[in-house]
Protein backbone atom coordinates (compact mmCIF):
# COMPACT_ATOMS: atom_id res chain seq x y z
CA UNK A 1 0.00 0.00 0.00
CA UNK A 2 1.05 3.65 -0.70
CA UNK A 3 1.54 6.14 1.93
CA UNK A 4 -2.01 7.95 1.72
CA UNK A 5 -4.07 5.29 1.47
CA UNK A 6 -2.33 4.11 4.40
CA UNK A 7 -2.66 6.86 6.54
CA UNK A 8 -6.15 7.43 5.74
CA UNK A 9 -6.33 3.58 6.59
CA UNK A 10 -4.76 3.80 10.64
CA UNK A 11 -7.18 7.06 10.48
CA UNK A 12 -10.44 4.88 9.66
CA UNK A 13 -9.31 1.95 11.93
CA UNK A 14 -8.58 5.24 14.54
CA UNK A 15 -12.10 6.60 13.99
CA UNK A 16 -13.93 3.14 13.78
CA UNK A 17 -12.12 2.30 17.28
CA UNK A 18 -13.11 5.25 18.72
CA UNK A 19 -17.06 5.08 17.70
CA UNK A 20 -17.00 1.50 18.81
CA UNK A 21 -16.26 2.43 22.31
CA UNK A 22 -18.26 5.22 22.64
CA UNK A 23 -21.35 2.89 21.31
CA UNK A 24 -20.43 0.66 24.19
CA UNK A 25 -20.37 3.21 26.66
CA UNK A 26 -23.52 5.41 25.63
CA UNK A 27 -27.00 4.18 26.41
CA UNK A 28 -29.72 4.06 29.26
CA UNK A 29 -26.60 3.10 31.78
CA UNK A 30 -23.83 5.11 30.73
CA UNK A 31 -20.19 3.86 31.51
CA UNK A 32 -17.04 5.23 31.71
CA UNK A 33 -13.57 3.68 29.87
CA UNK A 34 -12.65 2.29 33.02
CA UNK A 35 -15.73 0.58 33.93
CA UNK A 36 -15.58 -0.83 30.23
CA UNK A 37 -12.67 -2.13 30.81
CA UNK A 38 -13.69 -3.88 33.78
CA UNK A 39 -16.38 -5.55 32.00
CA UNK A 40 -14.57 -6.31 28.89
CA UNK A 41 -11.62 -8.85 30.95
CA UNK A 42 -14.16 -10.06 32.95
CA UNK A 43 -15.12 -7.96 36.14
CA UNK A 44 -17.65 -5.75 37.26
CA UNK A 45 -21.12 -6.22 38.19
CA UNK A 46 -23.33 -9.23 36.58
CA UNK A 47 -26.33 -6.63 35.30
CA UNK A 48 -24.14 -4.59 33.63
CA UNK A 49 -22.13 -7.17 31.80
CA UNK A 50 -25.11 -8.67 30.27
CA UNK A 51 -25.73 -4.85 29.39
CA UNK A 52 -22.34 -4.45 27.71
CA UNK A 53 -21.56 -8.26 26.49
CA UNK A 54 -24.92 -9.53 25.74
CA UNK A 55 -26.44 -6.19 24.32
CA UNK A 56 -24.06 -3.84 23.26
CA UNK A 57 -21.36 -5.29 22.05
CA UNK A 58 -22.96 -7.95 19.86
CA UNK A 59 -24.92 -5.04 18.28
CA UNK A 60 -21.32 -2.85 17.29
CA UNK A 61 -19.87 -5.96 16.30
CA UNK A 62 -22.75 -6.78 13.67
CA UNK A 63 -22.60 -2.51 12.98
CA UNK A 64 -18.40 -3.40 11.95
CA UNK A 65 -19.11 -6.60 9.79
CA UNK A 66 -22.25 -5.46 7.89
CA UNK A 67 -20.87 -2.47 7.64
CA UNK A 68 -17.41 -3.42 5.90
CA UNK A 69 -19.19 -6.23 3.92
CA UNK A 70 -21.95 -3.51 2.44
CA UNK A 71 -18.78 -1.09 1.63
CA UNK A 72 -16.80 -4.37 0.07
CA UNK A 73 -20.57 -5.56 -2.04
CA UNK A 74 -20.54 -2.43 -3.38
CA UNK A 75 -16.95 -1.84 -4.68
CA UNK A 76 -17.37 -5.34 -6.58
CA UNK A 77 -20.53 -4.13 -8.19
CA UNK A 78 -19.26 -0.46 -9.06
CA UNK A 79 -15.96 -2.18 -10.18
CA UNK A 80 -17.67 -4.87 -12.48
CA UNK A 81 -20.20 -2.49 -13.91
CA UNK A 82 -17.76 0.51 -14.44
CA UNK A 83 -20.50 2.74 -12.51
CA UNK A 84 -20.89 4.59 -9.49
CA UNK A 85 -24.83 3.77 -9.58
CA UNK A 86 -23.74 0.35 -9.74
CA UNK A 87 -24.63 -0.90 -6.44
CA UNK A 88 -26.97 -3.69 -4.53
CA UNK A 89 -29.38 -1.39 -3.38
CA UNK A 90 -30.22 0.22 -7.13
CA UNK A 91 -29.52 -3.49 -8.70
CA UNK A 92 -32.45 -4.71 -6.29
CA UNK A 93 -30.54 -7.15 -4.57
CA UNK A 94 -31.77 -6.07 -1.56
CA UNK A 95 -35.39 -6.05 -2.12
CA UNK A 96 -34.58 -9.78 -3.29
CA UNK A 97 -33.37 -11.01 -0.20
CA UNK A 98 -36.17 -9.07 1.37
CA UNK A 99 -38.53 -11.36 -0.70
CA UNK A 100 -36.85 -14.46 0.55
CA UNK A 101 -36.90 -13.66 3.99
CA UNK A 102 -40.41 -12.13 3.66
CA UNK A 103 -40.96 -15.72 2.37
CA UNK A 104 -39.61 -17.43 5.75
CA UNK A 105 -41.04 -15.14 8.19
CA UNK A 106 -44.60 -16.44 6.81
CA UNK A 107 -43.56 -19.84 6.91
CA UNK A 108 -40.98 -19.92 9.57
CA UNK A 109 -40.93 -17.11 11.98
CA UNK A 110 -37.77 -16.04 13.71
CA UNK A 111 -35.78 -19.01 12.23
CA UNK A 112 -32.16 -16.87 11.96
CA UNK A 113 -30.78 -19.05 9.89
CA UNK A 114 -33.51 -20.09 7.35
CA UNK A 115 -33.43 -16.14 6.97
CA UNK A 116 -30.04 -16.22 5.58
CA UNK A 117 -30.31 -19.07 3.56
CA UNK A 118 -33.30 -17.40 2.06
CA UNK A 119 -31.78 -13.90 1.88
CA UNK A 120 -28.90 -15.55 -0.01
CA UNK A 121 -30.66 -17.97 -2.11
CA UNK A 122 -33.60 -15.11 -3.10
CA UNK A 123 -30.59 -12.53 -3.52
CA UNK A 124 -28.41 -14.79 -5.99
CA UNK A 125 -31.75 -15.73 -8.01
CA UNK A 126 -32.31 -11.89 -8.56
CA UNK A 127 -28.88 -11.38 -9.36
CA UNK A 128 -29.02 -14.65 -11.76
CA UNK A 129 -31.85 -13.38 -13.44
CA UNK A 130 -30.98 -9.58 -13.76
CA UNK A 131 -27.49 -11.31 -15.32
CA UNK A 132 -29.68 -13.27 -17.74
CA UNK A 133 -31.83 -10.65 -18.91
CA UNK A 134 -28.86 -8.40 -19.38
CA UNK A 135 -26.42 -11.32 -21.78
CA UNK A 136 -26.13 -10.27 -24.60
CA UNK A 137 -22.69 -12.07 -26.24
CA UNK A 138 -21.56 -10.22 -22.64
CA UNK A 139 -22.46 -8.06 -20.33
CA UNK A 140 -23.01 -4.41 -20.66
CA UNK A 141 -22.82 -2.06 -17.32
CA UNK A 142 -25.76 0.24 -18.44
CA UNK A 143 -28.07 -2.64 -19.56
CA UNK A 144 -27.19 -4.24 -16.40
CA UNK A 145 -28.14 -1.44 -14.28
CA UNK A 146 -31.32 -0.69 -15.78
CA UNK A 147 -32.50 -3.97 -15.90
CA UNK A 148 -31.40 -4.35 -12.29
CA UNK A 149 -33.57 -0.71 -11.47
CA UNK A 150 -36.88 -2.51 -13.46
CA UNK A 151 -36.61 -5.59 -11.20
CA UNK A 152 -36.11 -3.56 -8.11
CA UNK A 153 -39.28 -1.74 -8.91
CA UNK A 154 -40.97 -5.30 -9.47
CA UNK A 155 -39.67 -6.98 -6.54
CA UNK A 156 -40.76 -4.06 -4.52
CA UNK A 157 -44.00 -4.28 -5.63
CA UNK A 158 -44.09 -7.92 -4.81
CA UNK A 159 -43.17 -7.43 -0.87
CA UNK A 160 -45.71 -4.91 -0.55
CA UNK A 161 -48.56 -6.87 -1.70
CA UNK A 162 -47.04 -9.99 0.23
CA UNK A 163 -46.93 -7.63 3.81
CA UNK A 164 -50.37 -5.79 2.80
CA UNK A 165 -51.80 -9.58 2.52
CA UNK A 166 -50.28 -11.22 5.70
CA UNK A 167 -51.37 -11.01 9.42
CA UNK A 168 -50.84 -8.01 11.00
CA UNK A 169 -48.31 -8.80 13.29
CA UNK A 170 -46.12 -10.68 10.37
CA UNK A 171 -46.25 -7.43 8.82
CA UNK A 172 -45.58 -5.70 11.42
CA UNK A 173 -42.41 -7.11 12.28
CA UNK A 174 -42.03 -7.54 8.45
CA UNK A 175 -42.03 -3.68 7.94
CA UNK A 176 -40.20 -3.69 11.17
CA UNK A 177 -37.65 -5.29 9.34
CA UNK A 178 -37.81 -3.90 6.18
CA UNK A 179 -36.32 -0.66 7.62
CA UNK A 180 -33.57 -2.00 8.54
CA UNK A 181 -32.34 -2.49 12.22
CA UNK A 182 -29.62 -3.24 14.26
CA UNK A 183 -32.53 -3.60 17.47
CA UNK A 184 -32.30 -7.54 18.92
CA UNK A 185 -29.07 -8.72 17.08
CA UNK A 186 -27.13 -10.83 19.37
CA UNK A 187 -24.36 -12.98 19.39
CA UNK A 188 -25.96 -15.78 17.42
CA UNK A 189 -26.18 -13.37 14.48
CA UNK A 190 -22.16 -12.54 15.06
CA UNK A 191 -21.91 -16.24 15.27
CA UNK A 192 -23.71 -16.40 11.40
CA UNK A 193 -22.27 -13.05 9.87
CA UNK A 194 -19.04 -13.32 11.19
CA UNK A 195 -17.03 -16.65 9.37
CA UNK A 196 -19.49 -15.11 6.01
CA UNK A 197 -18.01 -12.10 5.94
CA UNK A 198 -14.21 -13.22 6.61
CA UNK A 199 -14.75 -16.21 3.88
CA UNK A 200 -16.42 -13.95 1.50
CA UNK A 201 -13.45 -10.87 2.12
CA UNK A 202 -10.47 -13.57 1.54
CA UNK A 203 -12.26 -14.81 -1.73
CA UNK A 204 -12.04 -10.52 -2.74
CA UNK A 205 -8.70 -11.11 -1.22
CA UNK A 206 -7.59 -13.25 -3.77
CA UNK A 207 -9.81 -11.82 -6.54
CA UNK A 208 -9.14 -8.13 -5.79
CA UNK A 209 -5.81 -7.65 -8.19
CA UNK A 210 -7.50 -9.14 -11.41
CA UNK A 211 -10.54 -7.03 -10.63
CA UNK A 212 -8.86 -3.46 -10.89
CA UNK A 213 -7.20 -4.95 -14.06
CA UNK A 214 -10.89 -5.65 -15.20
CA UNK A 215 -11.41 -2.08 -14.78
CA UNK A 216 -9.11 -1.64 -17.65
CA UNK A 217 -11.49 -3.19 -19.83
CA UNK A 218 -12.10 -7.09 -21.00
CA UNK A 219 -9.57 -7.54 -23.78
CA UNK A 220 -6.91 -6.23 -21.80
CA UNK A 221 -7.53 -8.04 -18.76
CA UNK A 222 -7.37 -11.07 -20.76
CA UNK A 223 -4.52 -10.64 -22.52
CA UNK A 224 -2.76 -9.78 -19.16
CA UNK A 225 -3.88 -13.63 -18.38
CA UNK A 226 -7.34 -13.25 -16.94
CA UNK A 227 -10.18 -15.63 -17.41
CA UNK A 228 -12.32 -12.34 -17.61
CA UNK A 229 -16.01 -14.20 -17.65
CA UNK A 230 -14.89 -16.89 -14.76
CA UNK A 231 -13.42 -14.20 -12.71
CA UNK A 232 -16.25 -11.64 -12.96
CA UNK A 233 -18.91 -14.61 -12.07
CA UNK A 234 -17.03 -15.21 -8.87
CA UNK A 235 -16.71 -11.62 -7.76
CA UNK A 236 -20.71 -11.32 -8.42
CA UNK A 237 -21.14 -14.20 -6.54
CA UNK A 238 -19.16 -13.12 -3.58
CA UNK A 239 -20.65 -9.62 -3.81
CA UNK A 240 -24.27 -10.89 -3.54
CA UNK A 241 -22.96 -13.04 -0.45
CA UNK A 242 -21.61 -9.48 1.14
CA UNK A 243 -25.16 -8.03 0.60
CA UNK A 244 -27.15 -11.27 1.28
CA UNK A 245 -25.71 -11.81 4.42
CA UNK A 246 -26.00 -8.74 6.82
CA UNK A 247 -29.46 -8.10 4.47
CA UNK A 248 -30.59 -11.18 6.56
CA UNK A 249 -29.30 -10.35 9.88
CA UNK A 250 -30.30 -6.37 9.92
CA UNK A 251 -32.89 -6.04 7.20
CA UNK A 252 -32.02 -4.16 3.65
CA UNK A 253 -30.12 -1.21 4.86
CA UNK A 254 -29.60 1.04 1.53
CA UNK A 255 -26.80 3.32 0.65
CA UNK A 256 -23.79 1.86 2.67
CA UNK A 257 -22.97 0.17 -0.52
CA UNK A 258 -23.49 3.16 -2.37
CA UNK A 259 -21.55 5.52 -0.60
CA UNK A 260 -18.67 3.96 0.99
CA UNK A 261 -16.75 2.72 -1.98
CA UNK A 262 -17.07 6.76 -3.27
CA UNK A 263 -15.83 8.27 0.07
CA UNK A 264 -12.85 5.67 -0.03
CA UNK A 265 -11.76 6.51 -3.22
CA UNK A 266 -12.57 9.90 -3.16
CA UNK A 267 -10.55 9.98 0.20
CA UNK A 268 -7.56 8.02 -1.26
CA UNK A 269 -7.57 9.96 -4.13
CA UNK A 270 -5.78 6.93 -5.76
CA UNK A 271 -7.10 3.19 -6.72
CA UNK A 272 -4.35 1.70 -5.13
CA UNK A 273 -5.43 -0.08 -1.16
CA UNK A 274 -9.33 1.73 -1.71
CA UNK A 275 -10.65 -1.89 -0.94
CA UNK A 276 -9.75 -2.16 2.57
CA UNK A 277 -10.45 1.81 3.25
CA UNK A 278 -13.96 1.02 1.74
CA UNK A 279 -14.25 -2.19 3.89
CA UNK A 280 -13.74 0.33 7.07
CA UNK A 281 -15.60 3.16 5.85
CA UNK A 282 -18.68 1.00 5.31
CA UNK A 283 -18.26 -0.14 9.02
CA UNK A 284 -18.02 3.73 10.02
CA UNK A 285 -20.88 4.43 8.17
CA UNK A 286 -23.07 2.12 9.44
CA UNK A 287 -21.94 2.46 13.35
CA UNK A 288 -22.21 6.31 13.03
CA UNK A 289 -25.66 5.87 11.43
CA UNK A 290 -26.77 3.33 14.03
CA UNK A 291 -25.40 5.35 17.23
CA UNK A 292 -27.38 8.44 15.53
CA UNK A 293 -30.30 6.64 15.37
CA UNK A 294 -30.34 5.10 18.60
CA UNK A 295 -28.99 8.34 20.77
CA UNK A 296 -29.85 11.52 18.35
CA UNK A 297 -33.72 11.59 18.65
CA UNK A 298 -33.93 10.49 21.75
CA UNK A 299 -36.66 9.46 23.40
CA UNK A 300 -37.23 8.11 20.07
CA UNK A 301 -35.33 5.32 18.36
CA UNK A 302 -35.07 5.12 14.69
CA UNK A 303 -34.78 2.32 12.60
CA UNK A 304 -31.09 2.58 11.16
CA UNK A 305 -32.19 2.34 7.74
CA UNK A 306 -33.82 5.66 7.91
CA UNK A 307 -30.51 7.46 8.92
CA UNK A 308 -28.73 5.77 5.95
CA UNK A 309 -31.81 6.26 3.43
CA UNK A 310 -31.59 10.14 4.30
CA UNK A 311 -28.10 10.37 4.23
CA UNK A 312 -27.19 8.66 1.22
CA UNK A 313 -30.46 10.01 -0.76
CA UNK A 314 -28.68 13.33 -0.35
CA UNK A 315 -25.58 11.85 -1.26
CA UNK A 316 -27.48 10.06 -4.84
CA UNK A 317 -29.43 13.12 -5.65
CA UNK A 318 -25.98 14.89 -5.47
CA UNK A 319 -24.20 12.25 -7.36
CA UNK A 320 -27.09 11.64 -10.06
CA UNK A 321 -27.14 16.02 -10.35
CA UNK A 322 -22.90 15.44 -11.19
CA UNK A 323 -22.93 12.68 -13.28
CA UNK A 324 -26.28 14.43 -15.42
CA UNK A 325 -23.94 18.15 -15.75
CA UNK A 326 -20.50 16.07 -16.77
CA UNK A 327 -22.14 14.13 -19.54
CA UNK B 1 12.31 -14.96 -44.27
CA UNK B 2 11.63 -19.16 -43.59
CA UNK B 3 8.32 -20.24 -42.10
CA UNK B 4 10.12 -22.25 -39.58
CA UNK B 5 11.44 -19.29 -37.30
CA UNK B 6 7.95 -18.54 -36.31
CA UNK B 7 6.41 -18.68 -32.67
CA UNK B 8 2.63 -17.42 -33.74
CA UNK B 9 0.81 -19.03 -36.06
CA UNK B 10 -3.25 -19.26 -36.80
CA UNK B 11 -3.86 -22.45 -38.51
CA UNK B 12 -7.52 -22.78 -40.73
CA UNK B 13 -9.24 -20.45 -38.34
CA UNK B 14 -13.00 -19.29 -38.89
CA UNK B 15 -13.73 -16.00 -36.47
CA UNK B 16 -17.31 -14.76 -35.83
CA UNK B 17 -18.98 -12.51 -33.46
CA UNK B 18 -22.78 -12.94 -32.73
CA UNK B 19 -23.15 -15.39 -35.21
CA UNK B 20 -21.67 -13.50 -37.44
CA UNK B 21 -18.86 -14.58 -39.39
CA UNK B 22 -16.19 -12.62 -39.54
CA UNK B 23 -13.37 -15.16 -41.63
CA UNK B 24 -13.27 -18.39 -42.51
CA UNK B 25 -10.37 -20.90 -43.06
CA UNK B 26 -7.29 -18.20 -42.35
CA UNK B 27 -4.38 -19.02 -42.03
CA UNK B 28 -1.37 -16.78 -41.04
CA UNK B 29 2.52 -16.95 -39.75
CA UNK B 30 3.70 -13.84 -37.82
CA UNK B 31 7.30 -13.79 -38.48
CA UNK B 32 9.47 -13.80 -35.67
CA UNK B 33 11.35 -11.17 -35.10
CA UNK B 34 9.79 -8.55 -37.71
CA UNK B 35 7.76 -5.48 -37.49
CA UNK B 36 4.67 -6.67 -39.19
CA UNK B 37 1.72 -4.52 -39.82
CA UNK B 38 -2.03 -5.79 -40.65
CA UNK B 39 -3.56 -3.26 -43.14
CA UNK B 40 -7.46 -3.31 -44.74
CA UNK B 41 -10.46 -1.32 -44.81
CA UNK B 42 -12.90 -1.01 -42.11
CA UNK B 43 -14.66 -4.43 -40.94
CA UNK B 44 -12.23 -6.95 -43.10
CA UNK B 45 -11.42 -8.29 -39.76
CA UNK B 46 -7.92 -7.43 -38.85
CA UNK B 47 -8.57 -6.43 -35.17
CA UNK B 48 -10.71 -9.60 -34.85
CA UNK B 49 -7.43 -11.59 -36.14
CA UNK B 50 -5.26 -10.13 -33.32
CA UNK B 51 -7.82 -10.61 -31.10
CA UNK B 52 -7.66 -14.08 -32.05
CA UNK B 53 -4.23 -14.00 -32.16
CA UNK B 54 -3.90 -12.76 -28.62
CA UNK B 55 -6.25 -15.54 -27.14
CA UNK B 56 -8.90 -12.96 -26.57
CA UNK B 57 -11.51 -14.39 -28.58
CA UNK B 58 -11.95 -18.06 -29.63
CA UNK B 59 -11.72 -19.13 -32.67
CA UNK B 60 -15.41 -21.01 -34.10
CA UNK B 61 -12.77 -23.56 -35.70
CA UNK B 62 -8.99 -24.23 -36.16
CA UNK B 63 -6.38 -22.70 -33.77
CA UNK B 64 -4.14 -20.50 -33.25
CA UNK B 65 -0.77 -22.03 -32.43
CA UNK B 66 1.90 -20.38 -29.69
CA UNK B 67 5.38 -22.22 -29.76
CA UNK B 68 3.77 -25.19 -31.34
CA UNK B 69 0.96 -25.60 -28.78
CA UNK B 70 -2.50 -24.59 -29.17
CA UNK B 71 -3.07 -21.35 -27.25
CA UNK B 72 -6.31 -21.94 -25.79
CA UNK B 73 -5.08 -25.10 -24.15
CA UNK B 74 -2.40 -23.16 -22.41
CA UNK B 75 -2.43 -21.73 -19.07
CA UNK B 76 -3.77 -18.09 -19.68
CA UNK B 77 -0.73 -16.37 -17.30
CA UNK B 78 1.89 -18.16 -19.31
CA UNK B 79 0.61 -16.78 -22.85
CA UNK B 80 0.72 -13.41 -21.08
CA UNK B 81 4.42 -13.98 -20.53
CA UNK B 82 5.30 -14.49 -23.66
CA UNK B 83 2.96 -12.21 -25.59
CA UNK B 84 1.25 -8.49 -24.84
CA UNK B 85 -1.79 -6.87 -26.61
CA UNK B 86 -2.94 -3.52 -26.92
CA UNK B 87 -6.62 -3.42 -27.56
CA UNK B 88 -8.24 -0.48 -28.95
CA UNK B 89 -10.42 0.52 -25.97
CA UNK B 90 -9.14 0.52 -22.51
CA UNK B 91 -10.63 2.54 -19.69
CA UNK B 92 -8.07 4.75 -17.79
CA UNK B 93 -9.05 3.41 -14.13
CA UNK B 94 -10.03 6.92 -12.09
CA UNK B 95 -7.44 8.71 -10.18
CA UNK B 96 -4.42 6.11 -11.74
CA UNK B 97 -0.91 7.36 -11.62
CA UNK B 98 1.48 6.59 -14.91
CA UNK B 99 3.42 4.53 -12.46
CA UNK B 100 0.54 2.61 -11.39
CA UNK B 101 -1.24 1.58 -14.81
CA UNK B 102 2.87 0.71 -16.36
CA UNK B 103 3.02 -1.54 -13.04
CA UNK B 104 -0.31 -3.06 -13.94
CA UNK B 105 1.65 -5.11 -17.00
CA UNK B 106 3.63 -7.09 -14.63
CA UNK B 107 0.52 -8.81 -13.57
CA UNK B 108 0.97 -12.06 -15.21
CA UNK B 109 4.83 -12.54 -13.52
CA UNK B 110 3.54 -12.45 -10.10
CA UNK B 111 2.31 -14.77 -7.94
CA UNK B 112 -1.18 -14.60 -5.96
CA UNK B 113 0.01 -13.23 -3.28
CA UNK B 114 3.46 -12.08 -3.80
CA UNK B 115 4.63 -8.57 -3.83
CA UNK B 116 6.08 -6.15 -5.65
CA UNK B 117 9.56 -7.35 -6.35
CA UNK B 118 12.93 -5.74 -7.46
CA UNK B 119 12.58 -6.88 -11.25
CA UNK B 120 8.55 -5.56 -11.33
CA UNK B 121 10.25 -1.90 -10.80
CA UNK B 122 12.88 -2.14 -13.57
CA UNK B 123 10.70 -3.63 -15.95
CA UNK B 124 8.31 -0.35 -15.44
CA UNK B 125 11.13 1.77 -15.02
CA UNK B 126 12.73 0.26 -18.24
CA UNK B 127 9.23 0.63 -19.82
CA UNK B 128 8.53 4.38 -18.81
CA UNK B 129 12.53 5.09 -20.26
CA UNK B 130 11.25 3.41 -23.55
CA UNK B 131 8.12 5.21 -24.33
CA UNK B 132 10.05 8.95 -22.87
CA UNK B 133 7.20 8.76 -19.71
CA UNK B 134 9.63 8.34 -16.78
CA UNK B 135 9.43 12.22 -15.67
CA UNK B 136 5.56 11.86 -15.78
CA UNK B 137 5.45 8.95 -13.27
CA UNK B 138 3.21 10.15 -10.53
CA UNK B 139 1.18 12.36 -12.36
CA UNK B 140 -2.41 11.34 -12.63
CA UNK B 141 -2.85 9.52 -16.30
CA UNK B 142 -6.39 11.34 -16.69
CA UNK B 143 -4.30 14.56 -16.77
CA UNK B 144 -2.02 13.52 -19.55
CA UNK B 145 -2.59 14.76 -23.38
CA UNK B 146 -3.50 11.95 -25.95
CA UNK B 147 0.01 11.60 -27.27
CA UNK B 148 1.43 10.84 -23.90
CA UNK B 149 -1.90 8.94 -22.42
CA UNK B 150 -0.82 6.21 -25.69
CA UNK B 151 2.38 6.43 -24.96
CA UNK B 152 1.79 5.40 -21.49
CA UNK B 153 -0.35 2.01 -22.72
CA UNK B 154 2.21 1.10 -24.27
CA UNK B 155 4.60 1.28 -21.65
CA UNK B 156 1.93 -1.02 -20.15
CA UNK B 157 2.73 -3.30 -22.64
CA UNK B 158 6.11 -3.52 -23.29
CA UNK B 159 6.54 -3.63 -19.00
CA UNK B 160 4.70 -7.25 -19.32
CA UNK B 161 8.35 -8.13 -21.36
CA UNK B 162 6.84 -10.25 -23.77
CA UNK B 163 8.76 -11.05 -26.96
CA UNK B 164 5.22 -10.93 -29.07
CA UNK B 165 3.85 -7.02 -28.99
CA UNK B 166 0.44 -7.33 -30.32
CA UNK B 167 -1.06 -3.70 -31.25
CA UNK B 168 -4.27 -2.74 -32.28
CA UNK B 169 -4.18 0.69 -34.04
CA UNK B 170 -1.92 2.33 -31.71
CA UNK B 171 -2.28 5.79 -33.69
CA UNK B 172 -5.65 6.47 -34.06
CA UNK B 173 -6.41 10.05 -31.72
CA UNK B 174 -3.07 10.66 -31.91
CA UNK B 175 -2.07 13.86 -33.94
CA UNK B 176 0.87 13.50 -36.97
CA UNK B 177 3.59 13.95 -34.53
CA UNK B 178 2.86 11.72 -31.85
CA UNK B 179 1.86 8.74 -34.60
CA UNK B 180 5.26 9.61 -36.24
CA UNK B 181 6.92 9.30 -32.83
CA UNK B 182 5.25 6.25 -31.94
CA UNK B 183 5.68 4.37 -35.22
CA UNK B 184 9.55 5.44 -34.71
CA UNK B 185 9.25 4.23 -31.28
CA UNK B 186 7.61 1.07 -32.31
CA UNK B 187 10.60 0.67 -34.84
CA UNK B 188 13.36 0.70 -32.08
CA UNK B 189 11.86 -1.59 -30.22
CA UNK B 190 11.81 -4.04 -33.17
CA UNK B 191 15.46 -3.16 -34.42
CA UNK B 192 17.13 -2.39 -30.98
CA UNK B 193 14.99 -4.76 -28.64
CA UNK B 194 14.20 -7.69 -30.68
CA UNK B 195 10.70 -7.23 -30.02
CA UNK B 196 8.15 -9.09 -32.75
CA UNK B 197 5.55 -6.22 -33.57
CA UNK B 198 2.22 -6.90 -34.83
CA UNK B 199 0.77 -3.87 -35.28
CA UNK B 200 -2.98 -3.37 -37.04
CA UNK B 201 -3.04 0.29 -39.07
CA UNK B 202 -5.38 2.40 -40.79
CA UNK B 203 -2.57 4.81 -42.61
CA UNK B 204 -0.87 3.24 -45.46
CA UNK B 205 2.10 5.42 -46.03
CA UNK B 206 3.20 4.59 -42.58
CA UNK B 207 2.46 0.75 -43.02
CA UNK B 208 4.97 0.71 -46.10
CA UNK B 209 7.33 2.50 -44.34
CA UNK B 210 7.62 1.03 -40.67
CA UNK B 211 6.68 -2.65 -41.31
CA UNK B 212 9.31 -5.08 -42.60
CA UNK B 213 6.14 -7.33 -43.28
CA UNK B 214 3.23 -6.15 -44.60
CA UNK B 215 -0.27 -8.28 -44.80
CA UNK B 216 -2.91 -6.79 -46.98
CA UNK B 217 -6.60 -7.99 -45.82
CA UNK B 218 -10.07 -7.84 -47.28
CA UNK B 219 -13.50 -9.92 -46.05
CA UNK B 220 -11.96 -12.00 -43.62
CA UNK B 221 -8.89 -13.28 -46.46
CA UNK B 222 -5.18 -12.44 -46.72
CA UNK B 223 -5.15 -10.96 -50.21
CA UNK B 224 -1.46 -10.41 -50.18
CA UNK B 225 1.69 -10.54 -47.53
CA UNK B 226 5.68 -9.60 -47.74
CA UNK B 227 7.85 -6.62 -47.89
CA UNK B 228 5.83 -3.49 -48.42
CA UNK B 229 8.36 -2.80 -51.92
CA UNK B 230 7.51 -6.28 -53.28
CA UNK B 231 3.78 -6.73 -52.81
CA UNK B 232 2.38 -3.05 -53.06
CA UNK B 233 0.92 -2.06 -56.30
CA UNK B 234 -1.64 -0.26 -58.07
CA UNK B 235 -3.67 -3.23 -58.60
CA UNK B 236 -3.19 -4.46 -55.51
CA UNK B 237 -4.70 -0.88 -53.64
CA UNK B 238 -7.37 -1.46 -56.11
CA UNK B 239 -8.02 -5.09 -55.06
CA UNK B 240 -8.24 -4.45 -51.29
CA UNK B 241 -9.87 -1.46 -50.89
CA UNK B 242 -11.49 -0.40 -54.08
CA UNK B 243 -9.65 2.76 -54.29
CA UNK B 244 -7.86 3.95 -57.77
CA UNK B 245 -4.11 5.24 -56.49
CA UNK B 246 -1.06 6.21 -57.84
CA UNK B 247 2.29 4.29 -56.38
CA UNK B 248 5.21 6.34 -56.09
CA UNK B 249 8.83 6.12 -53.61
CA UNK B 250 8.50 8.18 -50.40
CA UNK B 251 10.88 10.93 -50.77
CA UNK B 252 12.84 10.24 -47.81
CA UNK B 253 12.82 6.80 -47.09
CA UNK B 254 12.04 4.84 -50.73
CA UNK B 255 9.54 2.82 -49.38
CA UNK B 256 6.05 3.00 -51.11
CA UNK B 257 4.13 5.77 -50.94
CA UNK B 258 0.21 5.40 -52.22
CA UNK B 259 -1.48 8.50 -53.63
CA UNK B 260 -5.45 8.12 -54.13
CA UNK B 261 -6.45 9.27 -57.60
CA UNK B 262 -10.06 10.32 -56.64
CA UNK B 263 -12.58 11.53 -59.17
Amino acid sequence: MKKRPLIIFCFLLLAVGSVMLSALCRGAIPLSLHDLWLLLTGNGPAGLRLVVVEWRLPRVLIAVFCGAALGISGAIFQSILRNPLGSPDVLGLNAGAFSGVLAVMLLWPSNLFAMTLASLVSAALTGAIIYLLAWRQGITPYRLILIGIGIRALLMSFNGWVMTSTSLSTAMSAGLWSAGSLNGVNWQSVNLVFPAVVIALLGVAMLAKRMRLMEMGDDLACALGIRTERTRLGLLFLATLLTAVPTAVIGPVSFVALVAPQIARRLANSPSGVLWNTALCGSLLLLVADYLAQHAFLPYQLPVGVITVSVGGIYLLSLLVREARRS
Amino acid sequence: MSLSSSRLAARDVTLAYDNKTVAEQLSVTIPDGEFTVIIGPNACGKSTLLKALSRVIKPVAGQVILDGQAIHQLPAKEVARQLGLLPQNSHTPAGITVADLVGRGRYPHQSLFGGWRLEDSQAVAEAMAATHIDHLADRPVEQLSGGQRQRVWIAMVLAQQTPLLLLDEPTTWLDITHQIELMELLRELNQRHGRTLVVVLHELNQACRYASHLIAMREGAIIAEGRPSEIITAELIEQVYGLKAVIIADPIAGTPMIVPVGK
